[in-house]
C-alpha cells in the first residue's frame, strides 16, 4: 500500500459539531491554541531548542533541550556577564498539566556522559527517562544529509542513551560513548532520535536515527540489541543515499528515522523523516505498509515526529512537520491525511522547526520547536467536528479568528 | 557643565545586591513583594492576525503608529531554510519572506506591504533596513545601518517612492553635511516642520532635518557638545572590569545613537544605547539632563528605543531594553524607573531581543524584536493601577 497525500482534498469548511461516543466519519478532533501555557518562567531563565517531548502517564510533560543553540552576545548574557537575560534553564524541564513547573535536571560535566545534542525523551513503563541523542556536526549530518553530499559522522554524533529516574538520578548508559555510527554497530546508536516501550514484551522501539537508518529493538531492562531492520524491513546498510528526489523510485533505506511509535494493537510506525514517509511495522519488523506526506518536501523532510490519538482505537495519527511548519491529522487504519494545523511563524499556534508532537490523555496536543522556535506548545482538544479545510492554520481561539 | 545625573535605582540595585552576593532569585523575590502604581498592561498574543501568502518576518527592526492607529512595522527579510518556499526548488510550502514594509490597521489586519531595491534603480534600498517613522502626511521614513546607509529613503503611505535626503553609499562622518552614518530610527517635531534622525549607527550625533528640504538644520553629541568621531572613550567597556556607564560620563554618544525622540513641551530624548543612558536636550541642542538605566549592561547596552504614554503630559517612557528583555517603564518627570514589563523568553509578551517601540493614542504600546524573537508584540493598556516592580510577561490573569 502506497498513499500519497499532500494538497489534493481541499474542500470548504462545513460546520463543526461536537463529538461525543464514537467517531463518527469524517470527524476530526479540533483544537485551540492555550497561548498561555506552559507558565512563565522565572525571570533571567529560558529554554533552549526544545529537542524531545512526550506526556508522562501522571499528565506531565516533560521536554529535553538544547544547550548548545544560544547566542552568548544575545541570549545568554547572563552566562557571558553582559547582561540580566537570560540564563539557560537545565536540558529536561517537567511541567505539571497546568503548565507550571515541576523541576529541571540534566546537564553536562555530571556522573553521566550527557550527550553533545540531547534529543528525544520518554517515559517508560516503571516511570524512568529515557534520553537520545543527535549529530552535533555542523550541516544535517549523517549519510541521509540532502543535498550536501554524505556528511562525515564523526566522535559528534551521540552513540549512546541514558537512563534516568523520573527525578533526574542516572541509572544506566546504553550503548558505548563516541561510537563510531554504524548500522552493524551492537553497541551503539546514531543519534538516537525516539523511544516507545513494550511493557509486554520488556522492549524499546529505538529511532536510530539521526546518522544510523534503523529501528533498533533493545531489552529494555539490560539494553542490549535484540533486532534491528530498515525501510520494508530490509536490512539496514550503511551506504551512501542519493540526496531525495520526489520522483525517483521509493528508497530501500530509511534516510533519516526520528520516530518508532508503538501503537496499542501492537503496530510499529516509524517516521522516515528525510524520505517524507511513515512506515508501518509488525514488532518483530515486517512491514506493513507506508505513507508519503509532502512529497515535494526536501530539507529535513516532513515526517519529524508521531503520536497517537488516546482513544480507545488510536483512531487519530498526528504528525509533525517541521519543514512545512504543521501538525498533520491522518487516520490511523488508512493513513489517510484528513487535515492539519500550524503555520510557520513566532506567535501563538505557529510553529519555527516544528520537531516533536505528543497528546495527553485528554487528547490534548502538545507540539515542541527545536532551533529558534524555542516553545513547547498546547492544542486543548475541542472534541471531533466537521473539519474540510486542508490547512487550518493557526488555531486561535475561535473569536480571534 | 551642568549634569543633571540621575542615578537610577533598577540596575545600581542590582549591583548593589550581588555585591552582597545576594542571588538574582532573591532580588526578584523582594521586587515582586513590593507594588507601585505604575500603568498596567496585558499582552495580546492574538495580534496581530496571521499573515498572508506563508509570510514570515525576518527580524523585526522597526515599529511607528500612525495618526489613524495604523502600525508600521520594517523587518529585513528571512533568507535560507527558514524561507523554504523562496528556495529554487522549494523546500516547502513553507516559509515565505514578506516584503520589508507592512502596514496593521488597529484590529491587526494586515493592509499594506511594501519595499525592497527599485527594480529602476530610481532609488538605493538599504543595505540593511533599520528604523521607520511616519510623518503628518502619512509618508514612511526609512533608515538603514548597513555599510554605504548613508541616507534615508521616504515613501507615501502606499509604498511609492518620494525622496532621498542624504547621499547614499558615502562614509560615515559625524561632521558630514550632506548625508548620514547609518540613521537608526526617524521621528518628527510637526510644529517646527523638522525630523530628528537617530544618527546613527556609524555616526554620533542627533541630526535635525527640514521635513520638506531634507537638509541639515543642526546636530549635537553627547550632553550637547559637538560631536567628534575621534572622541577617545575614558572607560573600558569590557566585561570583568567592573565598568558601569554612570562611572564615566563619556562625552560623546557611543555608537549606536538608536533614538532621538521629541516630547511635545519641547524636550528630545535620545538613547545612548551601549552608554545605557538617556539624554534630554532642548530642541536647540541645549544638554537638560540624563539617566541611566542597567549602567553594567553591556554589549549591545540597555537604552534601544524609546515611546511615550499618549496622555497630556507625557507621563510615562517606555524603554526597550533589548539586552535584558524587558521594557523599562520610566516616570517622565522625574526619570525614575517605576516598573517592568516583559521577561525573557518565546512565548507570548517575552522578548529575544526587544528592539523597537511605539505607543497608539489608546496608551497601547507595539514593540519589536530583532535577531530570534522576529515578532510584533502588542500590550494593550489597562489604566494606572497597582503593578508589580517586575510585571513579567503581563498575560491575562486566569479565573
Amino acid at each position: 500500500m502506497r498513499l500519497t497525500v499532500g494538497r489534493a482534498a481541499a474542500a470548504l469548511l462545513v460546520g463543526l459539531t461536537a463529538g461525543c461516543g464514537g467517531i463518527e466519519d469524517g470527524q476530526v478532533p479540533t483544537f485551540e491554541v492555550d497561548a498561555f501555557w506552559p507558565m512563565p518562567l522565572d525571570y533571567p531563565n529560558i529554554l533552549g531548542p526544545v529537542s524531545g517531548l512526550t506526556v508522562a502517564p501522571d499528565g506531565n510533560v516533560l521536554i529535553v533541550t538544547r544547550q548548545d543553540g544560544f547566542s552568548r552576545a544575545n541570549e545568554v548574557n547572563v552566562v557571558t556577564e553582559t547582561g540580566t537575560c537570560c540564563s539557560p534553564t537545565k536540558a529536561v524541564v517537567e511541567y505539571a498539566p497546568d503548565g507550571s513547573l515541576v523541576r529541571e535536571w540534566g546537564e553536562p560535566n555530571q556522573d553521566y556522559p550527557w550527550p553533545n545534542r540531547p534529543h528525544a525523551i520518554a517515559v517508560d513503563p516503571d516511570g524512568n527517562i529515557w534520553i537520545g541523542g543527535g549529530v552535533a556536526t555542523a550541516g544535517r549530518g549523517g549519510r541521509g544529509g540532502r543535498g550536501g553530499g554524505a556528511a562525515q559522522p564523526g566522535p559528534t554524533v551521540d552513540s549512546h542513551i541514558l537512563k534516568f529516574s523520573r527525578e533526574g538520578q542516572h541509572l544506566m548508559t546504553i550503548g558505548g560513548v563516541g561510537e563510531t555510527p554504524s548500522n552493524q554497530n551492537a553497541n551503539g546508536f546514531g543519534g538516537a532520535a525516539g523511544f516507545s516501550f513494550d511493557a509486554g514484551a520488556n522492549e524499546v522501539f529505538v529511532a536510530d536515527g539521526y546518522a544510523n537508518n534503523r529501528v533498533a529493538v533493545l531489552d529494555m531492562s539490560t539494553g542490549e540489541l535484540k533486532r534491528s531492520w530498515g525501510a520494508y524491513g530490509n536490512t539496514p546498510d550503511d551506504a551512501d543515499q542519493e540526496p531525495y528526489d520526489a520522483g525517483a523510485a521509493p528508497a530501500q533505506q530509511f534516510r533519516t528515522v526520528t520516530c518508532a511509535e508503538l501503537s496499542d494493537d501492537g503496530l510499529v510506525y516509524v517516521c522516515d523523516r528525510g524520505n517524507n514517509r511513515i512506515q508501518v511495522f509488525q514488532t518483530d519488523g515486517t512491514f506493513v505498509s507506508e505513507a508519503v506526506l509532502a512529497p515535494s518536501t526536501l530539507g529535513s523532510g516532513s515526517v519529524g515526529d508521531i503520536a497517537f490519538s488516546p482513544d480507545r482505537d488510536q483512531h487519530f495519527l498526528y504528525v509533525a512537520d517541521g519543514m512545512n511548519e504543521r501538525v498533520a491529522i491522518l487516520v490511523r487504519s488508512s493513513l489517510e491525511f484528513q487535515t492539519s494545523f500550524g503555520v510557520g511563524g513566532r506567535y501563538p499556534g505557529h510553529f519555527r522547526q516544528l520537531g516533536s508532537v505528543a497528546v495527553d490523555a485528554d487528547g490534548n496536543v502538545y507540539t515542541a520547536e527545536n532551533g529558534q522556535g524555542r516553545r513547547v506548545q498546547k492544542f486543548v482538544n475541542l472534541g471531533n467536528g466537521m473539519i474540510t479545510a486542508e490547512h487550518q492554520g493557526a488555531l486561535y481561539p475561535g473569536d480571534k479568528r | 557643565m551642568n549634569r543633571n545625573r540621575n542615578l537610577i535605582i533598577g540596575g545600581s540595585l542590582v549591583v548593589a545586591i550581588a555585591l552582597l552576593g545576594v542571588g538574582q532569585a532573591t532580588l526578584e523575590g523582594v521586587a515582586l513583594s513590593q507594588t507601585v502604581r505604575a500603568p498596567i498592561f496585558e499582552i495580546d498574543p492574538f495580534w496581530p492576525k496571521p499573515l498572508p501568502n506563508g509570510w514570515i518576518y525576518g527580524t523585526v527592526i522597526g515599529v511607528t503608529v500612525d495618526a489613524q492607529d495604523h502600525v508600521y512595522i520594517v523587518h529585513r527579510g528571512v533568507q535560507g531554510a527558514e524561507a523554504g518556499a523562496d528556495q529554487n526548488p522549494p523546500l516547502a510550502e513553507c516559509c515565505s519572506s514578506a516584503p520589508p514594509v507592512l502596514e496593521f490597521d488597529a484590529d491587526g489586519n494586515m493592509v499594506r506591504a511594501w519595499g525592497g531595491p527599485s527594480e529602476t534603480e530610481e532609488y538605493v534600498w538599504p543595505a540593511s533596513n533599520h528604523g521607520l517613522g511616519v510623518d503628518q502626511m502619512g509618508n514612511i521614513w526609512i533608515g538603514g545601518n548597513g555599510g554605504g546607509d548613508s541616507h534615508v529613503l521616504k515613501f507615501s503611505q502606499q509604498g511609492e517612492y518620494l525622496s532621498t535626503y542624504g547621499e547614499p553609499r558615502n562614509a560615515p562622518n559625524s561632521s558630514a553635511t550632506n548625508h548620514f552614518g547609518r540613521v537608526a530610527d526617524i521621528e518628527f517635531d510637526f510644529a517646527a516642520n523638522e525630523a530628528y534622525f537617530a544618527d546613527g549607527y556609524a555616526n554620533k550625533r542627533v541630526a535635525i532635518v527640514d521635513i520638506d528640504s531634507g537638509e541639515i538644520k543642526r546636530t549635537w553629541g553627547a550632553y550637547g557638545n559637538t560631536p567628534d568621531d575621534s572622541y577617545q572613550y575614558v572607560g573600558e567597556r569590557r566585561a570583568g572590569t567592573g565598568w558601569s556607564a554612570d562611572d564615566y560620563e563619556e562625552q560623546q554618544f557611543r555608537t549606536p545613537v538608536h533614538c532621538a525622540e521629541p516630547s511635545n513641551d519641547g524636550l528630545v530624548y535620545v538613547c545612548d544605547r551601549p552608554n545605557n543612558r538617556v539624554q534630554v536636550f532642548q530642541t536647540d541642542g541645549t544638554y537638560v539632563r540624563e539617566a541611566y538605566y542597567a549602567p553594567e549592561t553591556l554589549g549591545d547596552g540597555a537604552i534601544w528605543d524609546i515611546a511615550f504614554s499618549p496622555d497630556p503630559e507625557q507621563s510615562f517612557i517606555y524603554v526597550a531594553d533589548g539586552k535584558n528583555a524587558r521594557i523599562r517603564i520610566i516616570d517622565r518627570q522625574s526619570m525614575e524607573e517605576v516598573s517592568t514589563i516583559g521577561t525573557g523568553g518565546r512565548y507570548a509578551g517575552m522578548f529575544q531581543a526587544v528592539h523597537s517601540i511605539d505607543t497608539d493614542s489608546q496608551g497601547n504600546i507595539y514593540a519589536t524584536e530583532t535577531y530570534e524573537g522576529r515578532r510584533l508584540h502588542k500590550f494593550v493598556y489597562k489604566g494606572i493601577g497597582d503593578a508589580a516592580r517586575h510585571q513579567g510577561a503581563t498575560w491575562p490573569s486566569r479565573n
